[in-house]
Parts: structure tokens; sequence; C-alpha cells
């Protein structure tokens, strides 16, 4: 995306830790990728399904001293039991999602792994474009209730005079 | 003459106050007189982009609607929040803004009592004329109701904003074919927040070959976006980033 950056982005993976044994639960491996957003919400990179955790709670970025995650939510993250807006991350640094929230441990690859397609690699979910879908039966269903309305045929009505008159002014 | 824009999505959360107040902004920073109006009654929300606080709103479009104040009372002059300190002697640029009451009385008795919709209309009307306005933007309730569908009818231009996501294809699908109904001018598509890994042509294709409508700009999930949330302009605070220049290809192209 910036062009003329030459940070090698290199592949990070992240692990989602089971806050009683500290194994990993869940995995998400990225490769070149610029900016991670972390949350609640689907529109996340990585979604954590937990409700101490902010819709948006923190974003990974990498620059030309390495990775680091910054927080967005209020809640801040958490390492070595303080709070921090931005932590600087290491090989292997275990931080959490607000005081509150999960662990997530970081991972840079190793460089000496077979290069791997990230499109077959289980935990990528690969987004295959959008699959909108339209329900025409629906569609004409809800759009012939509110058009045989009274309001909606008074509006009609109203909204052609008044066109006429701003078109005369 | 004034050109009367609505900004409208079928489901909340799509970013259409934040378009509507970087539009805004963009249209005031090329010198116009520009007017913003919080027709959102039951949510209002968009003062916040303009640092406009609760103690400051003497009168609010509720106190118009219900006959306390003229229109013109409740606009309330933001242009300093979008172009900083500015020559108040000078005609333009202007922004003015006229909120939504935020207070809860006043937002249950609109859903109590309901009002006089032709008075919005009356309001709509006046303010570009007492103003002088060469752009009134409406920032809508989301959803199909009577303030919606009557700002989609006095508009010039309707600019829908959806995500790409199958609820608001539905829900957008039937503003689209009202509108349609209702004769609107111009409709143009904006799909915010798409995610990197969506493919934008396809999704441009599908959604132009089913609404017939075009798509006037795509616009990226963006983390600072959302870092940013509603607390200031985003085409302000990031002049540079990917997202304002697609912001400025649409206020060039309602400046058209």
């Amino acid at each position: 995306m910036s062009e003329g950056s030459n940070v090698s982005l290199g592949s990070i993976v992240l692990e989602l830790l089971d806050s009683a044994s500290g194994m990993p639960l869940q995995t998400w491996t990225f490769s070149e990728k610029q900016r991670i957003l972390i949350g609640r919400s689907d529109e996340s990179d990585v979604v954590i399904a937990n409700p101490y955790v902010s819709r948006s709670h923190a974003y990974m970025t990498c620059d030309t001293e390495g990775w680091q995650a910054v927080a967005i939510s209020s809640q801040q993250l958490v390492i070595g039991g303080k709070r921090k807006q931005t932590i600087r991350l290491r090989e292997g640094d275990i931080f959490r999602l607000g005081t509150r929230g999960c662990d997530l441990k970081f991972r840079e690859a190793q460089a000496q792994a077979e290069p791997f397609d990230v499109m077959q690699t289980l935990m990528f979910d690969p987004d295959t474009g959008p699959i909108l879908h339209l329900d025409r039966d629906q569609l004409q269903r809800e759009v012939a209730e509110i058009e045989t309305g009274i309001y909606f045929q008074n509006l009609s009505q109203t909204v052609k005079k008044l066109r006429q008159s701003r078109g005369s002014t | 003459m004034a050109k009367i824009i609505s900004i409208h999505s079928f489901r909340g959360g799509t970013g259409k106050s934040n378009t509507t107040a970087n539009l805004a902004a963009l249209l005031t920073r090329a010198g116009h007189r520009v007017g913003v109006i919080d027709t959102d009654i039951q949510s209002p929300g968009i003062h916040v982009i303009f640092s406009l606080k609760p103690a400051d709103i003497q009168f609010a479009l509720n106190d118009f609607l219900w006959g306390r104040c003229p229109i013109e009372k409740a606009a309330h002059d933001v242009t300093a929040s979008v172009v900083g300190r500015f020559d108040e002697s000078a005609d333009r640029p202007r922004l003015f803004l006229i909120p939504s009451s935020v207070s809860t009385g006043e937002i249950a008795r609109i859903l109590r009592e309901g009002y006089d919709i032709g008075l919005l209309n009356d309001g709509i009307h006046k303010v570009v004329e007492e103003l002088r306005l060469g752009y009134l933007l409406i920032d809508t309730h989301p959803g199909v109701n009577e303030e919606t569908l009557l700002s989609i009818a006095v508009s010039d231009l309707l600019l829908l904003v959806m995500r790409p996501d199958n609820q608001d294809f539905q829900g957008t699908a039937v503003t689209v074919e009202l509108a349609r109904r209702l004769d609107v001018q111009e409709m143009l598509m904006v799909i915010n927040k798409i995610p990197s890994s969506v493919d934008r042509e396809l999704l441009r294709e599908q959604v132009e070959g089913i609404f017939k409508v075009p798509v006037l700009a795509m616009l990226p999930l963006s983390s600072e976006m959302a870092q940013l949330a509603s607390s200031g302009l985003f085409a302000l605070r990031y002049p540079d980033h990917p997202l304002t220049s697609e912001l400025k290809h649409i206020a060039a192209r309602l400046m058209q």
C-alpha cells in the first residue's frame, strides 16, 4: 500500500492462548501484511470473541524497527503486568488485550521455514470476495408494501408539486 | 441553485455520518457555503465529529419542529472546526450544522408524538434560502421511515452508503427502488469498510449490475478511521491517506 516503504514485513504468527494451560487455542498467520486489526468486530483481521475485548481493540504494524502493537481501546494492552498503549514486540512476547481480556503470543515465522502458501493453511480463512445475494421476491414484497401505503402516495404527489414550484423559481 | 444531497444507509454502522461530515468539510474547504442537517432525530451524532458540544446547542432541529424557533436559529456555525481560523467578515467558506437534540426527553417526545413531516420539508428549503447555501447535506436516519423518504424525495442527489454485506445489500435495494419511484434525479453508491481481501472490481460489478446505480467510491476498511472513531475529521487528520483521496473524489463529483 505505502509506496517507497523499504520495510520487509515477512510473516508473523499470532497465537490465542488458553488462559489456564497457556496452550494455543487458535493461530493466525500473516504474510506481507502492513497492518493487522485485532478486536471483537467481524471486520478485524484477528477476531476475538471475548466480551472483555473491544470491537476494535488494537492493531499491529511494522516499521524499520520491527513489529509493534498499538492499543485503540481505552482498555489498552498489558504486558509484564503493566498497561501499555504501545508495545514493541519481540519473538515470543505474550500480551493481553486489556486487563481482563485474553492473551496473544507473537512469533515471527522462522526464516528457514519452507515458504508456504497462506491460502493453504488451515487457520487462514480466505475471503473469496463478495458473495452478495439479492432476494428479489423479498425486495418486491417490501417495496410494494411501502409503495401502496397512503404516506408514500401522498409524498409522491407532494414531491411532484414541489419539484414544479422549485423548477419555476 | 443549491444542491441538496441526502446521505443514507439502510443499516447503522456503515460510516454514513462520518462520510457526510468529511464531505461537508471538503466542500467547505473548497470555498462553498455548506449546510449539514442531522435528520437522524432518534440517534443523533454528527455534531460530535464537528466538536459541537451539547451545552453549546441552544436550539436544535427538534425546537424548530416544535415551533420554538425558526430553522436558521438552529443552525450552528462550525466553520472553524474544518478550516481553523477564518475571516468572519468574508461570505465564504461557511459550514453550518443543524443538529438534532441529544436530550433523551426530546428524542422520546419525537418517538411518542411524531411531528409534522411537512415542517421538515419547509425547514429544508428555508435553511437553504436563509443561509444562502451552495450545498445542503442531509444525514438521514438508517432504514426507511418518513423523514428518510422525505429527505430522499427533496434531494437532487442521493448518496447511498453500504458495506459489502448481504443485509446491507438487501436493504439498500429497497431504498433504491423507492427512490426511483420518487423520481430522484441522481443516485450514487459508496461502498464503505471494504476488507483488503475483497476483490474490489468483482464487488463493483455485482453492485452496479444489480442496482443499476454507479458506484462512485469504494472505501477501504481503515484502522486509522476505526481509531479516530467519531472524534474528528478523517480527511483533515490524514490528508494523504488513500481513504481521503477517495473522499476527495466523491466531493469533486458532488461539485460537478
